[in-house]
């Protein structure tokens, strides 16, 4: 064993981590160990250990009377901030829609025109004559056309002179 | 399994999430006290620590919305006290700076340190050396570096650990470790005749 007194030690920087729970399971066996055959270490132990006892035993205040009811009426106040805050963004957006009113309902209108062209557009799309019709269509739209139709479609009568001289009658 | 779900306080503040407020009320009764303790053992100062502790509840009064449980609740409430503390002693030190050309010159070595009264304290002899005793620790607190003093008070008072206190602080873990040792240093050199 050395006699002759250290007056440092390597180790000491592990003395407070240890008292602190923060070293490893492995160094805390072994600072424990050490601090056992150590002056230095175990004298810097009991020095940190009574500084922490120290500082825990200073009493400690308890809260002045009115401090809970301090704090709930800060709370209170900022209640009361947030519905002022809410109550005037609300009045203001009123107030903004008033005096710019004007720009949206222009806006609103020209999107709905939009829309009424693609919808007519769409409707009129879906509404047109197919090849078939087209005939039918171009025969109500001229009645001298649809005379000639009636004749065509009626051919089956010329078969029999007799009556298409009825028809002509009717 | 991680603590936070098992922690009532976080089942606590989840509660008040969700407009439960006798759930904060029952966060406040409990946490007052330790609050308003850490903010004066931090300045010193009885006031201005329970000003501090009302804005540290004011914050978490109003960060309902936004918390999220992602360690203990107190680790959180007292990371927003860490903040608090911090934020005032910067404000403290700047009207110090700009006053300090009107200040009287320092005649002691406690001078700068805000008058403390212990209302609790009984002025009888065998009390008085037990009182004394508390006002240097306190003095040898004040002296010290305001971050050393914070995590000085974390992890003596409130026993949180090295990574927690890192969270608090927003510093290393290294840091945490080098500060605590610091700060145990330097109150073992100034309370030398008590230990």
């Amino acid at each position: 064993m050395d006699k002759k007194m250290k007056k440092s030690c390597n180790m000491i920087d592990l003395i407070s981590p240890l008292i602190d729970g923060e070293l490893s399971p492995k160094d805390n066996a072994s600072v424990l160990q050490h601090i056992e055959s150590c002056a230095i270490c175990r004298a810097e132990f009991n020095s940190l250990k009574s500084i922490d006892n120290m500082l825990r035993n200073i009493k400690p205040i308890e809260p002045s009377f009115d401090f809970a009811r301090g704090f709930w009426k800060k709370i209170d106040a900022l209640d009361a901030l947030k519905t002022k805050k809410s109550r005037w963004s609300i009045s203001n957006l009123l107030s903004w829609r008033w005096r710019w009113g004007w720009r949206p309902s222009l806006v609103s209108a020209a999107a709905a025109a939009v829309l009424l062209i693609v919808a007519g557009t769409v409707s009129y799309k879906q509404s047109a004559p197919s090849a078939v019709d087209a005939m039918g269509m171009l025969i109500s739209e001229d009645v001298a056309l649809y005379s000639d139709y009636e004749i065509i479609n009626n051919l089956e009568l010329f078969e029999n002179w007799e009556e298409i001289i009825i028809v002509e009658e009717i | 399994m991680p603590r936070k779900r098992t922690d009532p306080d976080v089942q606590l503040m989840l509660s008040f999430q969700e407009g439960d407020e006798h759930a904060f009320r029952k966060l406040f009764s409990k946490y007052q006290t330790r609050i308003i303790n850490f903010c004066f053992r931090f300045c010193s100062d009885r006031e201005l620590a329970e000003d501090l502790a009302q804005e540290v509840f004011l914050r978490v009064y109003r960060a309902a919305n936004q918390y999220r449980p992602k360690a203990r609740f107190s680790t959180w409430i007292y990371r927003i006290a860490v903040n608090v503390c911090l934020n005032e002693s910067r404000k403290l030190k700047k009207r110090y700076l700009t006053q300090s050309t009107d200040r009287p010159v320092a005649d002691g070595q406690n001078s700068r340190l805000p008058e403390y009264r212990d209302e609790n304290q009984v002025s009888a002899d065998d009390m008085m050396a037990s009182g004394q005793r508390d006002e240097q620790i306190k003095d040898a607190l004040q002296n010290l570096p305001e971050q050393q003093r914070m995590a000085v008070l974390l992890r003596i008072y409130n026993e949180f650990s090295y990574n927690e206190i890192a969270s608090q602080m927003s510093v290393s873990q290294g840091k945490v470790k080098t500060l605590i040792f610091r700060g145990r240093q330097t109150l073992k050199q100034t309370l030398q005749g008590e230990i």
